[in-house]
C-alpha cells in the first residue's frame, strides 16, 4: 500500500507540542490535589426564579474566582459545597436572562430573581477553546438556536427543520421533498468554485460526518441524503452557527464555510429523574398537485389532446400520490447528583412520502453521562447511535413524478397509459432503492480545572457511519418487465454501494486566566487538534437474475465489484490571547497553523491569524442612553481555509484490467504546489438590548475575501490526462449585511408575544480568476459561469430578443438574439454570444417567527421563511417543451409568444431561467399545556399537546414544481436546477408530550 | 498570592524524590510519541498508482499492456461513436442523453460526449462513447511508453524491448489514424494544431518505426508488424485520397504495397470482456442491451442481387429504443459484450489493394469476398464503377469495424439524411446539420498553450 505526503518536521513540531501540552495535566492534577484537601467546608444553597417567580432550570451558578460551578434543577434550586470563607461572589447565567452577580453568605440560603432579556450578553457560546465564553467577550457573530424550546412548539422532524430560516445567511437548499432526503447548506453565500460549501459540523465537540448527496442512484437519478438527517432533533439542546473565518479561525483548514456546533441535551446536577415521552402522529401530502403537475399535449390531426394524468388516475380509482403517515415516539430520562449527571434518549420515527416506495424510518438512541468526582474534574461520555432505513423514490430518472411530468399522450391508449416508460404500478414495483445506515457518534471529553485560573480539555471523538446503498430490480413478471427501457434492468439487476466513513477527533485545549492588576484579565489559550477522515467504498453489482425472488449479487449471471479508500488528515495548533478590560472591553488575538495530507508536497503548513474586539459600551460609566440598556460593539478579523480533495495534488494512474491481466491508465495530472483556499473575513457589528429588554438587535456587516481559490482546469486532452487539475488562483469576495431582531411587544401574565426576525443580504463576487492567465475571464460549466466582476454562479445562455411567427410552418422565424454586453443591434442567434440571465445564489433570505403565549398555557406559533433575488432553472418545463415537445406551445404555437416558440426551437431556456423568489409558511402550530390537575392525575408534571403544520403555503412566481428544490449532485458545480423534483411536502402532526 | 503558593508547593513536591522518575517517564513518553507521530500526515492511497512508481523498468510489460488495453477501449468507443455521427446509428435515447446533437451532425467544439466521454468517467462510460479523449489517452500511452523504452530505460536491460516498442508505437499510430479519420484537426502532447494530413503523417511515422522495431524483434513480432503495416497502409490511403479524389498516387501505391504484405486470414482484434464494464464491447452494451441507439436505414436489409448480405447482419428488434418512441434495429455481428472487434484484418488489406490497383485485381478481390459471404459475384464495370464497388464493399465487409466515417470523409460521400432535413421530434427535434469531420474540442483549444 502506497503512503504519501508525510512531513516529518511538521509532525515532530506538532507532536512535540501535543505531548508538551498533555504533560500539563500531570502538573495540574497535583495542584488540584492540594486544593481538594482544603475543600469540604461551607455550603450555599438557593433558588433561582424569573420575574414571574417561575423556577429557572439549568442556570449556571459559578463561584467567582474558583472552579466551582453547578446548575439549577427543575425547581430552580442549587447547592454549592466546599466553599471557604464567610462570603462568596456568585455569577448566575441562563440563556434568555440577564446575568445576575452578587454575594452570598457561606452557610446561608438565597433566592435570586433573574430578568428576561431579548439581548443576552451573558449567554455562553462555544468558540473552540477549552472553556465556553460569554457572548459579551466574543467579537463575532455566533447565532444560537434553542433547539429544545423550538421542538416544543414547532413541527421539528429533522435537524434541517431547526436550521431553515432561523439564522441569517444560512441558506438551506431543500433539494427535494422526498422523505429521508436532506438539504445542502451554504453560509454567507459561497466562495469556493470547486469545493463543497458545506460547513463543518461538530456534535458535542466531536467533528462529524457532514456528507450530503449520498444514497442510491441509477439512471441519472439523484442521490440526495444528508448525514445531518441521521440525528434525532429531540436529543438536541441547541445549535450554534459560526458563520465564517472571522469566527472559525481556531477551527483551521476546512472551516472557511463556517461551523455548526450541535450540543445535545444532558442531565442536571442535583435533579431527580425527569422523564419525558413524546408521541407524534400525522400525515405528509402533496399540497395542490393540480396546480403544479403539468398537463402534456399531443396534436392528433386537427385535435389537440390534453392529458391530465392526475385526474385520469384519480377517476380510475388509482390516485397518483398517497398521503403518507407520520409517526414518532421518543422517551428521554435525565437527572443527576452532584457527581453524576445523565441524559438518555430513545426515539423511533417513521414517515412516508407521497410515492409508494418512499419512507424513512429512524431509530436513534443517546446516552450522555457526565461524572464530576470533584469540582476540578469532569468527564463526559456522549454516545449517540442511529439505525435508519430510507426507501427512496429517486427524483429525475426513477420516480413517478418523473414519469408523470414527461408522460407522452401518444402512449395514452397503451399499457403505459400516457406515462413515460411505464404506468405507476411499474414505477412503484420495478425498483427497490434504499439506504440503510448505522451510525455511532462517540465523544469522550475530559475537563480539568486544576486551578481557578487554568482549565484544559481533551476530547476524543469518533463518528462512524456505515451506509448500504442499494438499487434492486428484481426479475419481474412480464406485466412489469415490458416497461423497462434498459435490458439490463429488465433482466434483473442489483447495485450495492457501501460507504463507510470514519471521522476521528483528538482535540486538546488549554486556557489560563490571570489578572493583570485590578482592571485587566488575561486569558491565554493553546490547543492542538488531529482530525482524520477515512472513507471506505465498496461496490458490487449483479446483472441477470435466473428467477424471480433472487436478489443477491452472487445470484446474478454477471457480477462486478470494486472498492476504494480515501483518507485525509489535518493536524493543527493554535495560540489565542484575550485581554479583558473591566469585563467590558475584550481584545483577542490568535494564530492557528495547520497542515493537511492533501496539500502538495511542495506546499508547507499554512497559518491563519485572527483578531477581534468586543466592547460592551453600555457598561461604561459614561453611558447615559437610558432606553438602550445594553449595547455591544464588535469587530473581528480572521482567516480560515478549505483544503483540496484528498489526492488532488498527486499525479496518479488508475489501475485497470486488460486481456492479459493488470494495466494502468492515466488518471490525475496532479499539482505539487497545491495548497488550501485561504479566506480572510472582517466582521463589524453591534448587539443592542433596549426598551426594558423587549427589543434585541443584532446587526452585522461582513466581508470575506477568498484567495488562492482551488480552481480546476482541464488539461489539454492531448496531454493524455483528462480529469480536472486543481490549482490555486483567483479571488472571490463575499459581503453582506445580517440583521436579527428579537421583539417582545407584549409581555403580561395573560399574553406574551415574541417575534424573532432575521434577514440577510449576500453578495458573492468573482474579483479575479487567474492573475497568471489574463485571458481567463470566466469559468463555465453547463449553463453557468463564474465571470470576473460578476456574481459567482450566474446563468448564461444565448437570449432570444425578437422573433416572428410563421402561421404556415408553425415555427418562429427571423429569430434574433441579444448581441451581448457590447450592445448594438440584435444578431442572428447562431452567432450570438451567451449572455447573463441572473445569479443562481439567493441575494436575500431570512425568516420570521411569531410566538404568542396565552395565560402561560397556550402557544400559537408561526414561522415564515423567504429567499429571493435569484434564478432557478426549471428543467421540468424546459424539457417538456423544448426537448420532449409535449407542451401546449408545441401544439398551438399560434397562441404563444414567438420568443417562447423560438426558445423551444433552439432548445434555449428563456423564461425557464425562472425567478425563484418565495415566501413559505413553514410552520404553524398551537401548543396547549393541559391543566396541572389533569397532569397530576396521571402523576405527570406537565402534559402538552401540539398541533402543527409544515410547508402549508408557498407564495412564488417560479414556473416549476418548487423554488426550494435543486438537483443535489449539480449543486456542487453551481448548476442549480430543478427537474421533476418532489416539492417540499406539506405535513400535519399532533404531538403529545408528557413530563414526569 | 494563592496561586503563587500553590506553585511553590507543587514544585516542592515534585522535587521531593519523584523528579528523576518523572523526567525519565516524560522523556520515554515523548520519544515514543514522536516515533509514532512522525508520519501523522501520511495517508494511504490504495486505489491509485502514484506516477513515480511507474518509472521502474521492471514494469515495462505492464506499461505496454496498458497501452494495448487503453487503445482497445478507445477503439470500441470509436466504432460506436463514429457510427452515430456517420450514418450507421441513430439516437434512440431519452433525448436528454445528449447524443441527439451528435446524431443530427450538430456537434460543435463545445462540451459534447463525443469529445469528452472516456473509458472511465461518466455514469456509464461503456454505454456513452467518446472519441477524442479516449483516443488521446491511448495515443499518449503509446508515445509515453515508447519513450520510456527508448529513452528512460535505454540503459536498462529489458526483455523483448523491440517487441514492446513495436507494440507501443503501433497502437499510438493507430490512435492517430482514427483521430485523423474523424476530427478536422488535433494536437499531440498539447502541441500546435495539426491538420488531418499532418496527423496521418505523424501516424505513418510511428507505424514505420513500429514496423522497424517489429522486424528487429523477429518472427515473434509478426502479428504486430502486420498490424503496423496495415495501419500504415490505412494512413497512406488517407494521404492519397482526399475529398473523393486521388491526390497522391504514389501514396496510394505505397498503401497498396503495404496491404499486399498482409497474409490471408490475418486479423488483429480489439478484445473485450463480459465481466469488466470498461472492457465491454460498447456496441453490444449500448445498442443490443441498453437500446440507446438504432441502426439507420442504410444498413437495414442490405442485400446483393436480391440475396441478403450476411456481412451486415441487422434485425428489427420489434420494440422501441430507450426513448420508447424510436423503432429499434440491432446489429447481430457481435453477440456479447465480450465479443472482439477487428482492428485490422486481411479483408481490409485486400480492399486497399483493390483500391490501389483497380481493374480485374479489384474485381477478383471483391468476388472472393462475395464468395466467402455466399452472395452472387460482382460483374465488374468501368473503372469508376469498380472503385465505387470497392467503396461499397468496404461499407459492407468492414461494417462496424471503424472504417465508415473515415470513408465518408475520404470519398466525400453524402451524410444522410441531408443537412436541413427535419430531425425526428420524438428524438429531440431540430434539423440535421452539416458537420462532417468533427471540430477540435474547445477543451483542447482552451487548455493547450500552443493554440
Amino acid at each position: 500500500m502506497r503512503r504519501v505526503r508525510g512531513d516529518e518536521m511538521w509532525s515532530l513540531l506538532l507532536c512535540g507540542l501535543a505531548l508538551a501540552l498533555v504533560a500539563a495535566p500531570v502538573r495540574a492534577e497535583r495542584g488540584g490535589g492540594v486544593v481538594m484537601v482544603q475543600a469540604q467546608a461551607g455550603v450555599v444553597s438557593g433558588t433561582v426564579v424569573d420575574d414571574r417567580s417561575a423556577p429557572v432550570e439549568a442556570a449556571r451558578v459559578i463561584v467567582r474566582g474558583t472552579a466551582t460551578e453547578v446548575s439549577t434543577d427543575a425547581a430552580g434550586r442549587f447547592r454549592l459545597t466546599g466553599l471557604t470563607g464567610s462570603e462568596v461572589t456568585l455569577d448566575i447565567t441562563r440563556i434568555g436572562f440577564r446575568r445576575w452577580s452578587g454575594t452570598a453568605r457561606v452557610g446561608g440560603t438565597i433566592t435570586v430573581t433573574m430578568e428576561r432579556v431579548a439581548l443576552n450578553l451573558s449567554e455562553v457560546v462555544v468558540t473552540g477553546t477549552a472553556v465556553p465564553v460569554e457572548r459579551r467577550a466574543v467579537g463575532n457573530v455566533v447565532d444560537r438556536i434553542d433547539a429544545s424550546a423550538l421542538a416544543e412548539v414547532a413541527p421539528i422532524k429533522n435537524v434541517s427543520d431547526l436550521l431553515r430560516g432561523r439564522s441569517s445567511s444560512v441558506n438551506v437548499v431543500g433539494v427535494t421533498g422526498v422523505v429521508g432526503a436532506g438539504p445542502q447548506l451554504a453560509i454567507r453565500g459561497r466562495s469556493s468554485l470547486s469545493l463543497t460549501a458545506e460547513p463543518l459540523i461538530y456534535i458535542d465537540g466531536v467533528r462529524a460526518n457532514n456528507a450530503v448527496a449520498t444514497g442510491p442512484s441509477i439512471n441519472s437519478s439523484e442521490p440526495n441524503i444528508s448525514r445531518l438527517g441521521d440525528l434525532n432533533p429531540n436529543e438536541i439542546e441547541s445549535i450554534e452557527v459560526i458563520k465564517g473565518p472571522a469566527a472559525a479561525t481556531l477551527y483551521g483548514t476546512e472551516a472557511s464555510n463556517g461551523v455548526i456546533q450541535i450540543i445535545t441535551k444532558r442531565g442536571r446536577a442535583n435533579a431527580g429523574p425527569s422523564v419525558e415521552t413524546i408521541v407524534r402522529g400525522g400525515a405528509n401530502w402533496f399540497m395542490n398537485p393540480e396546480g403544479r403537475i403539468p398537463h402534456n399535449f399531443l396534436r392528433d390531426g386537427a385535435t389537440v389532446i390534453e392529458q391530465d394524468l392526475l385526474a385520469n388516475e384519480r377517476a380510475a380509482g388509482r390516485p397518483l400520490f398517497r398521503t403518507g403517515s407520520v409517526q414518532g415516539y421518543d422517551a428521554t430520562i435525565s437527572g443527576g447528583s452532584g457527581i453524576v449527571q445523565y441524559f438518555a434518549a430513545a426515539g423511533y420515527s417513521r414517515e412516508e412520502g407521497i410515492e409508494v416506495r418512499n419512507a424513512f424510518t429512524r431509530k436513534a438512541g443517546r446516552a450522555n453521562i457526565t461524572i464530576a468526582p470533584n469540582q476540578k474534574i469532569d468527564i463526559s461520555l456522549n454516545f449517540g447511535g442511529t439505525n435508519a432505513r430510507r426507501d427512496m423514490s429517486l427524483d429525475r430518472g426513477l420516480s413517478l413524478m418523473y414519469a408523470t411530468a414527461f408522460g407522452n399522450p401518444a402512449t395514452r391508449n397503451t399499457p403505459t397509459r400516457g406515462f413515460l416508460n411505464g404506468p405507476p404500478e411499474f414505477w412503484s414495483s420495478a425498483y427497490e432503492t434504499f439506504q440503510d445506515v448505522d451510525r455511532y457518534i462517540t465523544g469522550l471529553t475530559l475537563n480539568h480545572r486544576p486551578f481557578s485560573w487554568l482549565r484544559h480539555r481533551l476530547v476524543f471523538g469518533l463518528d462512524q457511519s456505515a451506509e448500504d446503498n442499494q438499487v434492486i430490480s428484481e426479475l419481474q413478471p412480464d406485466s412489469i418487465r415490458q416497461f423497462f427501457s434498459s435490458a439490463v434492468d429488465r433482466d434483473g439487476r442489483k447495485i450495492v454501494n457501501r460507504r463507510n466513513e470514519t471521522v476521528n477527533t483528538l482535540d486538546y485545549a488549554l486556557t489560563a486566566s490571570t489578572g493583570l492588576g485590578q482592571r485587566i484579565t488575561s486569558t491565554t489559550s493553546v490547543g492542538a487538534q488531529y482530525y482524520r477522515r477515512f472513507t471506505k467504498l465498496q461496490y458490487s453489482e449483479g446483472q441477470g437474475f435466473p428467477a424471480p425472488g433472487i436478489t443477491t449479487v452472487s445470484g446474478a449471471a454477471r457480477t462486478f465489484g470494486g472498492d476504494d479508500y480515501l483518507e485525509n488528515v489535518t493536524i493543527g495548533t493554535y495560540l489565542q490571547q484575550v485581554f479583558a478590560l473591566n469585563d467590558r472591553l475584550f481584545v483577542t488575538g490568535a494564530i492557528r497553523a495547520d497542515d493537511n495530507s492533501a496539500f502538495g508536497a511542495a506546499f508547507d503548513l499554512v497559518t491563519y491569524p485572527k483578531a477581534s474586539l468586543s466592547w460592551v459600551i453600555s457598561d461604561e460609566p459614561f453611558w447615559k442612553i437610558g432606553f438602550l440598556e445594553s449595547v455591544k460593539l464588535r469587530a473581528a478579523y480572521g482567516q480560515s481555509g478549505l483544503q483540496p480533495s484528498a489526492f488532488a495534488a498527486i499525479r496518479t494512474y488508475r489501475p485497470t484490467s486488460s486481456a492479459t491481466g493488470s494495466a494502468v491508465s492515466p488518471l490525475s495530472v496532479g499539482n505539487p504546489d497545491l495548497g488550501p483556499e485561504r479566506s480572510t473575513e472582517t466582521e463589524i457589528g453591534f448587539e443592542a438590548g433596549l426598551l426594558g429588554g423587549r427589543v434585541g438587535i443584532d446587526f452585522n456587516y461582513y466581508r470575506k475575501d477568498t484567495r488562492d481559490m482551488i480552481l480546476t482546469r482541464l488539461p489539454a486532452p492531448s496531454s493524455g490526462f483528462f480529469t480536472q487539475q486543481f490549482f490555486n488562483a483567483g479571488h472571490v469576495q463575499n459581503s453582506g449585511l445580517e440583521v436579527q431582531l428579537r421583539l417582545s411587544p407584549i409581555e403580561s401574565r395573560a399574553l406574551k408575544w415574541d417575534v424573532d426576525f432575521n434577514y440577510a443580504v449576500n453578495s458573492s463576487k468573482v474579483i479575479d480568476l487567474d492573475p497568471n492567465n489574463p485571458e481567463l475571464t470566466f469559468i463555465g460549466a453547463g449553463l453557468m459561469r463564474h465571470t470576473e466582476g460578476e456574481e459567482i454562479g450566474v446563468a448564461y445562455q444565448r437570449k432570444v430578443v425578437s422573433a416572428d411567427f410563421n402561421p404556415t410552418t408553425g415555427l418562429a422565424e427571423n429569430i434574433l438574439c441579444d448581441p451581448g454586453p457590447g450592445g448594438g443591434a440584435p444578431v442572428a442567434c447562431a452567432s450570438a454570444p451567451v449572455v447573463a440571465f441572473g445569479r443562481l445564489l439567493p441575494k436575500w433570505e431570512g425568516g420570521v417567527s411569531n410566538s404568542i403565549r396565552l395565560w402561560d398555557r397556550i402557544v400559537l406559533f408561526a414561522h415564515f421563511d423567504f429567499r429571493g433575488g435569484h434564478l432557478l432553472r426549471d428543467e421540468t418545463n424546459w424539457a417538456r417543451c423544448a426537448v420532449f415537445r409535449l407542451c401546449d406551445i408545441n401544439m398551438r404555437p399560434e397562441d404563444f409568444d414567438p420568443i417562447d416558440i423560438a426558445n423551444n426551437q433552439l432548445t434555449l431556456h428563456g423564461k425557464y431561467f425562472s425567478k425563484a423568489d418565495f415566501l413559505k409558511l413553514r410552520e404553524l402550530s398551537v401548543t396547549f399545556d393541559v391543566p396541572d390537575g389533569w397532569a397530576r392525575s396521571v402523576r405527570a408534571n406537565r402534559i402538552s399537546v401540539n398541533l402543527a403544520g409544515r410547508n402549508l403555503h408557498t407564495w412564488t412566481g417560479y414556473t416549476g414544481l418548487d423554488p426550494e428544490s435543486a438537483a443535489s449532485t449539480a449543486i456542487q458545480n453551481y448548476n442549480y436546477y430543478e427537474q421533476t423534483t418532489t416539492p417540499q411536502l406539506a405535513s400535519f402532526a399532533a404531538t403529545i408530550r408528557v413530563n414526569w | 498570592m494563592l496561586r503563587s503558593r500553590e506553585r511553590v508547593e507543587n514544585n516542592g513536591r515534585r522535587s521531593a524524590g519523584r523528579r528523576p522518575w518523572g523526567r525519565a517517564a516524560l522523556i520515554v513518553a515523548m520519544a515514543a510519541g514522536l516515533t509514532g507521530c512522525e508520519s501523522l500526515l501520511d495517508v494511504d492511497i490504495p486505489s491509485q498508482v502514484v506516477a513515480d512508481d511507474l518509472n521502474n523498468p521492471n514494469l515495462a510489460q505492464l506499461m505496454v499492456t496498458s497501452v494495448v488495453t487503453d487503445f482497445e477501449c478507445a477503439f470500441g468507443r470509436y466504432v460506436l461513436g463514429s457510427g452515430i455521427h456517420g450514418n450507421i446509428y441513430a439516437d434512440a435515447q431519452n433525448a436528454l442523453g445528449s447524443y441527439w446533437t451528435v446524431d443530427r451532425r450538430a456537434t460543435t467544439d463545445l462540451v459534447s460526449p463525443i469529445h469528452a466521454s472516456t473509458c472511465d468517467t461518466g455514469g456509464s462510460p461503456e454505454s456513452f462513447p467518446g472519441i477524442y479523449n479516449p483516443l488521446q489517452v491511448a495515443r499518449f500511452q503509446g508515445d509515453d511508453v515508447a519513450n520510456r523504452l527508448e529513452v528512460l530505460w535505454a540503459d536498462t536491460p529489458i526483455a523483448n524491448r523491440e517487441l514492446l516498442t513495436a507494440t507501443a508505437k503501433a497502437h499510438s499510430g493507430y490512435a492517430l489514424v482514427l483521430l485523423a479519420e474523424s476530427y478536422c484537426s488535433m494536437a499531440i502532447d498539447a502541441g500546435p494544431e495539426l491538420t488531418r494530413a499532418a496527423a496521418f503523417t505523424e501516424a505513418e511515422t510511428r507505424l514505420t518505426a513500429a514496423i522497424g522495431a517489429a522486424q528487429a524483434a523477429g518472427s515473434s513480432a509478426d502479428a504486430i508488424r502486420h498490424m503496423a503495416l496495415l495501419g500504415r497502409a490505412r494512413a497512406r490511403l488517407n494521404l492519397a485520397v482526399a475529398n473523393g479524389q486521388v491526390v497522391n498516387p504514389a501514396k496510394l501505391a505505397e498503401a497498396g504495397a503495404d496491404a499486399a504484405l498482409i497474409p490471408a486470414g490475418y486479423v488483429r482484434n480489439a478484445t473485450f470482456a463480459n465481466t469488466v464494464p470498461r472492457r465491454y464491447n460498447s456496441i453490444v452494451q449500448s445498442t443490443n442491451i441498453n437500446s440507446y441507439f438504432t441502426v439507420e436505414d442504410g444498413y437495414r436489409g442490405v442485400a446483393w442481387a436480391g440475396v441478403a448480405d450476411p456481412r451486415v447482419p441487422v434485425t428489427d428488434a420489434g420494440r422501441n429504443g430507450q426513448n420508447a418512441l424510436t423503432p429499434l434495429w440491432l446489429q447481430q455481428k457481435y453477440q456479447t459484450t465480450g465479443t472482439s472487434i477487428p482492428i485490422a484484418r486481411s479483408a481490409e488489406a485486400q480492399l486497399i489493394v483493390a483500391e490501389a490497383q483497380g481493374g480485374q485485381v479489384a474485381i477478383d478481390i471483391i468476388n472472393a469476398l462475395h464468395a466467402a459471404a455466399g452472395i452472387p459475384p460482382f460483374a465488374g464495370g468501368t473503372a469508376a464503377e469498380i472503385r465505387a464497388q470497392v467503396i461499397e464493399e468496404r461499407r459492407r465487409e468492414l461494417f462496424l469495424e471503424s472504417h465508415h466515417l473515415g470513408d465518408l470523409l475520404r470519398y466525400a460521400l453524402p451524410f444522410t439524411p441531408a443537412a436541413g432535413t427535419a430531425y425526428p421530434q420524438s428524438a429531440g427535434g431540430g434539423v440535421y446539420g452539416n458537420v462532417t469531420c468533427l471540430p477540435l474540442p474547445l477543451a483542447e483549444k482552451d487548455a493547450n498553450p500552443n493554440m
